[in-house]
């Protein structure tokens, strides 16, 4: 923490090797938001530099009593939704299909590894098919361990107003994941007799 | 006391993350034992739950930190270059003015005497003037009207105008430029950068 508030006061004099540290410490937490927010490794790369950037050019009005992570999550959710609304379009390399995954867990045998890629390919789907707002609130949640208090710092409003987003995304997931499965409980048996 | 339907799937949520009391638990299995509909959103919504806790963290390409500090690199030269190239036009609007400003006065020595060169400027406004409301009212000005040396006074006294006008346009686009630099906090001494591996 301490070590934090020294590299950040260092990029605020014009640093650029501590801001580079910046960017080291937290790349994981931005690139991660950033990709489940925008469904693809090339998109989440070029938002998850654009958030860096802006924390530098912006790091003057940063509040030191806030958690440095907080406010950094906070720009690159703005970013992203802003991002979204503005999309049109949705290109898709086949590249960015297999994005990078960073297991918790030490077993890397081919069938964990497969079966993982395979989970983060459907959450992932699911995630696209709710709205930016509701996936925000879920990414911060589920990816970002972020506690309600932190939430409602980040999205910029209340505790209360957190509980409900939160709640009405999960409801919206859930639809999803019951529309997924009643759509491939009605595909199974053509593709059977086919 | 039962609750609502609603009521119950605003518990789900807080339930998920541990955040019921004791009673407020309780309340939610009693009607999600009593209720399918509920029953089955409390099933969906603890399955898309484990699912997401389980999802990996998905990790940025290697180098991706240089990358970032690249882009800063080639951002803040793309900045020194666009005020490199105000700083010429800024130079040569001052160098217009000056020329102007010496053109205007050997006009003025040159017509010999300054009252009548303020004279015969107001003539030639009040002359344009006419013209405009002339046209205005669908009436043809022949130009052979205007008085040569009026018309060179005028052109002089034209291009004195802009060029102030333009000098007082490029210090307001300095200073915009300057406040903007300044909120952004970019500093430009890249000579310092270097990105730890």
């Amino acid at each position: 923490m301490q070590d934090e508030i020294v590299l950040i006061k260092r990029t605020r004099a014009g640093d650029q090797q501590a801001f580079a540290r910046l960017v080291e410490q937290y790349q994981s937490q931005v690139y991660n938001l950033c990709y489940r927010m925008l469904g693809n490794s090339g998109e989440a790369e070029d938002a998850a530099q654009e958030t860096f950037l802006r924390a530098f050019s912006r790091l003057k009005t940063y509040d030191e009593s806030r958690k440095f992570s907080s406010w950094l999550l906070s720009i690159g959710s703005h970013y992203c939704i802003d991002r979204l609304r503005r999309r049109r379009f949705t290109w898709t390399d086949i590249d960015d299909l297999a994005p990078k995954l960073e297991s918790s867990r030490s077993d890397d045998r081919p069938e964990h590894v497969y079966l993982q890629a395979e989970l983060a390919d459907e959450v992932q789907r699911m995630l696209g098919n709710v709205s930016p707002l509701y996936r925000t609130v879920l990414i911060l949640r589920y990816w970002q361990h972020a506690s309600y208090e932190e939430m409602g710092e980040i999205l910029g409003i209340s505790e209360s107003a957190v509980k409900s987003r939160l709640h009405r995304a999960r409801k919206a997931m859930a639809d999803v994941m019951q529309e997924q499965s009643a759509a491939r409980g009605q595909l199974t048996p053509a593709v059977m007799q086919g | 006391m039962m609750k609502t339907c609603r009521e119950s799937e605003e518990l789900m949520s807080l339930a998920l993350d541990g955040l019921l009391s004791g009673d407020e638990r309780r309340t939610l299995d009693q009607h999600l034992a009593t209720c399918e509909s509920c029953a089955a959103v409390w099933d969906a919504m603890s399955e898309v739950s484990e699912m997401m806790w389980a999802s990996p963290i998905v990790a940025p390409p290697a180098g991706f930190a240089r990358s970032v500090v690249s882009e800063l690199e080639a951002r803040q030269q793309k900045e020194r270059l666009r005020r490199q190239g105000i700083a010429t036009i800024v130079s040569l609007v001052a160098l217009l003015a000056t020329v102007g400003l010496l053109a205007s006065v050997w006009m003025g020595l040159w017509l010999g005497d300054a009252v009548g060169f303020r004279l015969a400027v107001a003539s030639f406004f009040d002359q344009i003037s006419d013209a405009v409301s002339l046209v205005a009212r669908g009436v043809r000005v022949p130009l052979g009207l205007l008085d040569p040396t009026q018309v060179r006074i005028g052109v002089v006294s034209l291009a004195l105008l802009v060029s102030a006008c333009t000098v007082l346009w490029a210090s307001v686009l300095v200073r915009v430029d300057r406040n903007a630099r300044r909120a952004m906090g970019v500093r430009l001494d890249l000579e310092t950068i270097s990105i730890p591996r």
